[in-house]
């Protein structure tokens, strides 16, 4: 194999600089960003009737998705565990490992895919739309700081839905899998429920899920209003910002679930 | 600034004044670059309290740029801007809130929020600064609906509005707290000939009556002829001002080119219709 030629070299080494470089500039940006947020966030004076839209827009609205999933993995969750448990006669322990299942992993990180899809890109999307369409300038023309008048709302709402809306994910999850592994396939209803009760911890497991939930919640509502924040002033820089929301939310999201679930009761 | 028939760019102390009303806002030296493309070049020019000041030039010359950095949504790479004796281009973000108090703004399409009624935009302001109660607000908010010719849009959304009402919304947002200083970007474009007389009219009447200190945007120049007490003619990035008949008659070829594009049979301000008669 020939040796690659110095400037190619140079250049791979350049362009990873360059990354690099701008990769650190966006995370201080971001920081930044974040910190103005939560200062406004924590400020007077508290904007309840938007934070209220906001949680209707993002919560109320969001409602039918989530439970619609939630039922769905809950009952594939139910067939497919019960297949591999039955395999070992172990298909009484089906509560248990739906449970598990649902309350630590699936229920706070399906739930955050689903509202970062949904809820992330229309905040990233209105936002963007509204700096492309001078709103923002205009809030600042009349001495309202859009971090506290537009951002803080959405950000306030989008941590405050999330563990709700996750946690009617794991109810309809968990009803999911009753309907398919107890009512389809015959497991007793006893042991589902009672496997549920006695594996489920309100310290360990719930704590789990809440924090995720969250952490999550944050994560998306600060990416989701970053992106619009600082999208280009035109139909393409605003569609871009909503893709951009949206898979950086999703990205960091299973990220952090990572760190989460590894660190939890280290 | 380039003053009509000179070239040495003078110094704060050395402005010439426009009219005899003391100036408001003071531009000094802007330079701003976009990338590799340099969109001001020591731009000077000033605004004479009570008086409209129409910034004209040519698409992308920088008019609205300029109108932005005034108004402190934009920083220029170098230069001051003052306002009122005070220098707002290194001003912390929490003392321009201040200064903004006492400035309105007419964005070029609205910029009222969308997912406000066209009251509840126009009385933002007002919730947000003062200790009005609800209908003061209210009252305030027919008034300058009244003096804008607004009529039963109260419970409309800016989306709701034809382009004329729209502007027409967004000078009442941007008088409901009574600046002292009234920022206008091309408050005249995509609108039909009729609409561009009502705004041109109302725009005259606001500043009759209010003496705020109006500064415009255009390419219109019909329009800046019939209104302007001021005109500042933006160039190469620089700014050459003057009163509009003596622009009119300036020896500058770039002047007068742009001037004669406008053709024959503008009408002088003294006869544009009352905003009364107009609507």
């Amino acid at each position: 194999m020939s040796l690659l030629p110095v400037h190619t070299l140079l250049w791979i080494v350049q362009s990873l600089g360059a990354r690099i470089t701008s990769g650190v500039q966006a995370l201080g940006k971001m920081a930044r960003f974040a910190s103005r947020a939560f200062n406004a966030t924590f400020q007077p004076p508290l904007r309840l009737r938007r934070i209220w839209n906001e949680i209707y827009i993002n919560g109320v609205l969001s409602l039918s998705v989530v439970c619609i999933s939630g039922s769905a993995v809950g009952m594939v969750l139910g067939v497919q565990l019960y297949r591999t448990l039955s395999r070992f006669g172990a298909d009484e322990a089906l509560g248990t490992a739906v449970g598990i299942t649902l309350v630590t992993e699936l229920g706070p990180v399906l739930t955050g895919l689903l509202v970062s899809g949904r809820a992330g890109s229309a905040m990233a999307g209105e936002i963007g739309s509204m700096v492309a369409t001078e709103q923002l300038d205009g809030l600042r023309m009349m001495s309202i700081d859009p971090m506290d008048f537009v951002v803080s709302p959405k950000l306030i709402a989008m941590i405050f839905v999330m563990p709700l809306l996750s946690a009617l994910f794991i109810m309809f999850g968990l009803g999911g899998g009753y309907l398919a592994g107890v009512t389809l396939l015959g497991v007793d209803a006893g042991s589902y429920w009672g496997g549920i009760e006695s594996a489920i911890t309100l310290e360990d497991h719930v704590a789990q899920s809440m924090l995720k939930s969250l952490c999550f919640g944050a994560l998306i509502g600060l990416i989701a209003t970053y992106r619009g924040f600082h999208a280009a002033p035109n139909v393409e820089g605003v569609s871009r910002a909503t893709t951009q929301a949206v898979v950086a939310a999703s990205v960091s999201l299973l990220i952090a679930d990572y760190f989460i679930t590894a660190l939890w009761g280290v | 600034m380039h003053d009509l028939d000179r070239d040495v760019p003078p110094t704060p102390e050395d402005h010439p004044e426009p009219g005899e009303a003391p100036a408001h806002v003071d531009v000094l030296s802007l330079r701003l670059d976009f990338g590799s493309r340099n969109v001001l070049d020591g731009l000077s020019c000033r605004f004479a309290e009570g008086k409209i000041s129409v910034i004209l030039g040519a698409s992308g010359v920088g008019k609205s740029t300029l109108l932005r950095i005034i108004a402190g949504l934009q920083k220029p790479d170098y230069g001051d801007v003052w306002i009122g004796g005070k220098e707002i281009t290194r001003m912390p973000n929490r003392e321009l809130k201040d200064v903004r108090q006492h400035i309105g703004m007419m964005f070029q399409h609205g910029a009222l929020l969308d997912s406000m009624t066209v009251f509840d935009n126009v009385a933002l302001a007002l919730r947000e600064h003062t200790n009005f109660s609800e209908s003061e607000i209210a009252d305030r908010v027919h008034a300058q609906f009244e003096a804008v010719g607004l009529r039963d849009v109260n419970e409309l959304l800016p989306g709701e509005l034809s382009g004329g009402m729209k502007k027409r919304a967004a000078l009442a947002r941007a008088m409901v707290a009574e600046p002292d200083i009234l920022l206008c970007d091309e408050p005249l474009s995509g609108l039909d000939p009729i609409a561009v007389r009502m705004i041109e009219s109302l725009l005259a009447d606001v500043s009759q009556r209010s003496k705020v200190t109006m500064i415009l945007t255009s390419h219109h120049i019909g329009s800046t002829l019939r209104m302007a007490d001021h005109v500042i003619y933006m160039v190469g990035g620089a700014a050459i001002c003057g009163a509009p008949n003596q622009l009119t008659r300036s020896a500058d070829p770039r002047v007068r080119a742009f001037f004669e594009a406008a053709g024959p049979g503008e009408m002088p301000r003294s006869r544009l219709p009352r905003w009364e008669d107009a609507r």
